[in-house]
């Protein structure tokens, strides 16, 4: 292990550890997941460090790992990982709390999660992580032009969805900070 | 269940002890550089050229045996066309089993995609140029930790793979032939009733498809008037139907009356919401307010009122159109619309 090596890592973890950690908390279904995929996907960051891209694409790569690594936990073959115990036992008390400045309205989440598993996800990456076609094609490996149709299909059936419900939310906002700002007044 | 947290508030959450020890943790582990790749495997990006941009003013481009509205990205224009036309025989996929109803058909000039739906059950079918098959394998190999090739299913004839994202929910890829490659995703139902699910597809030619869609929806032979008649009941309010200056071609291959209607409404909306940004930017007063009324008579289209019965796309576009009036239009309006796609 080599200064320089070491050095990098940490500012990687520096810039990037909210935005994976909060990755994980939006999908995992409790705080103690989220901190392992956060651990796990650190972990196979330092280990895998020569092959990080550069910045601005380094989040990308990271949220690409994060999303294997919480694919395997859903289907209950990921190994917990001996990292992150305090961080796990801190996020268990502190997240159920934390109800404030949510990315996502209720009635969209609800109608989100009425969609394919395919067109949620491209969703997501676009509403709670703020990324556009080409970026959500590197972070699932594919590209922009596969992307591109599939966000627009999901958006298309997330409007029909909500066209269902019965609580009208106005206008559809499509940027994670208004949504926030609008839950909280 | 977790809230759904922006950035911000996690940055605020009382987690330092923990996410210093995750970090000491991490960097005093032993570095293995022989773990398998786990990064995306990218292919060089292509783009495709995409013949509806051309130059005219209005013009209605309801095409024959292709599928969809393609408002191409500047990225995806002047480069190879793809390798076949989408208008190949036998290159449409039924689901011909009982109780499932198509309920969604997207796509654009490069790609398509028809869903099925069942109760909670789900069929997602989706056609991508050949080219796109490596990329899609390789996507689809990381499902399985080690990466995998998948088990083998029979497909519409040929021999494809197929994988397990959870046990009620599989996805199974058709090697390319005749210049697509198709992909099955369904959720909701096992490996077994999967297998038979997929058995029970049909290859079928452009005839046999559109003879498949619910009576409402529009087939080659009648979209073009369909979309004459929704452009003339919004010229009746906005003429001309488009800003000066502007280039437009309204391109839909869509089926179902609703997404006919909002690439029609799209067009027209979307150009006047980009000429009223260019007014304001200009400050140019009468330009400004030559868009905001041609956008104030959206309240009248006929179009709109016919698709507020399925969807709240109306709602949508009106209230957004009340927040440009009010001098508050947001910046994200031509992705809430759907102008950025």
């Amino acid at each position: 292990m080599t200064e320089g090596r070491e050095e990098t890592f940490r500012r990687v973890y520096g810039d990037h550890f909210d935005a994976v950690l909060g990755f994980a908390l939006r999908r995992a279904d409790r705080p103690e997941d989220a901190a392992d995929v956060t651990a796990e996907t650190f972990l196979v960051a330092w280990r895998r460090l020569a092959h990080l891209p550069v910045e601005p694409e380094t989040r990308l790569w990271l949220y690409g790992v994060a999303r294997r690594v919480l694919a395997n936990h859903r289907r209950g073959d990921g190994r917990r990982t001996a990292l992150g115990d305090r961080l796990r036992r801190e996020l268990a008390t502190v997240v159920p709390d934390a109800s404030d400045a949510v990315v996502v309205r209720a009635d969209v989440a609800e109608a989100m999660r009425r969609l394919s598993v395919r067109d949620q996800e491209v969703l997501e990456l676009h509403l709670w992580e703020g990324l556009e076609p080409r970026d959500i094609a590197e972070v699932l490996g594919l590209t922009a032009s596969v992307v591109r149709p599939r966000l627009s299909r999901a958006r298309s059936r997330l409007r029909e969805l909500l066209g269902n419900d019965p609580e009208p939310p106005g206008h559809l906002p499509f940027r994670p900070h208004q949504l926030a700002k609008e839950d909280q007044r | 269940m977790i809230p759904k947290l922006t950035d911000d508030a996690i940055a605020g959450l009382p987690i330092q002890r923990g996410r210093a020890d995750l970090l000491e943790e991490i960097v005093t582990t032993t570095v293995l550089d022989d773990l398998p790749a786990v990064e995306p495997e990218r292919e060089p990006r292509r783009t495709w050229w995409v013949p509806v941009a051309a130059a005219v003013t209005v013009a209605l481009v309801a095409v024959t045996g292709a599928w969809w509205a393609g408002r191409p990205a500047p990225e995806q224009r002047n480069a190879t066309p793809p390798a076949a036309t989408l208008a190949e025989d036998d290159q449409y996929v039924v689901l011909d089993a009982p109780g499932w109803e198509l309920t969604s058909t997207a796509g654009s000039v490069w790609s398509r995609s028809v869903v099925y739906d069942k109760g909670d059950q789900n069929v997602d079918i989706s056609w991508l140029p050949a080219p796109e098959y490596r990329s899609l394998v390789a996507d689809r190999r990381r499902i399985d930790r080690p990466a995998s090739d998948g088990e083998p299913i029979e497909m519409l004839g040929l021999q494809g793979r197929m994988w397990a994202y959870f046990p009620h929910e599989h996805t199974a890829i058709r090697p390319p032939q005749g210049g697509w490659t198709i992909e099955v995703r369904v959720t909701g139902m096992d490996e077994a009733a999967f297998r038979d699910l997929v058995s029970r597809l049909r290859l079928v030619d452009e005839a046999g498809f559109e003879a498949a869609l619910p009576p409402e929806y529009a087939d080659s032979g009648d979209r073009e008037q369909m979309v004459a008649d929704m452009v003339a009941g919004i010229q009746e309010h906005v003429d001309p139907l488009y800003p000066d200056g502007h280039q437009h071609a309204i391109a839909s291959y869509a089926f179902d009356p609703y997404h006919l209607g909002l690439d029609v409404v799209t067009s027209v909306a979307c150009a006047w919401f980009e000429d009223l940004v260019a007014a304001r930017a200009e400050d140019d007063a009468t330009r400004e307010q030559r868009a905001l009324d041609a956008l104030a008579t959206a309240r009248d289209w006929p179009v709109l009122e016919e698709m507020t019965a399925k969807g709240k796309f109306p709602q949508i576009l009106w209230g957004t159109i009340d927040l440009a009036a009010a001098g508050e239009l947001p910046d994200w309006y031509a992705d809430g619309l759907g102008c950025a796609t």
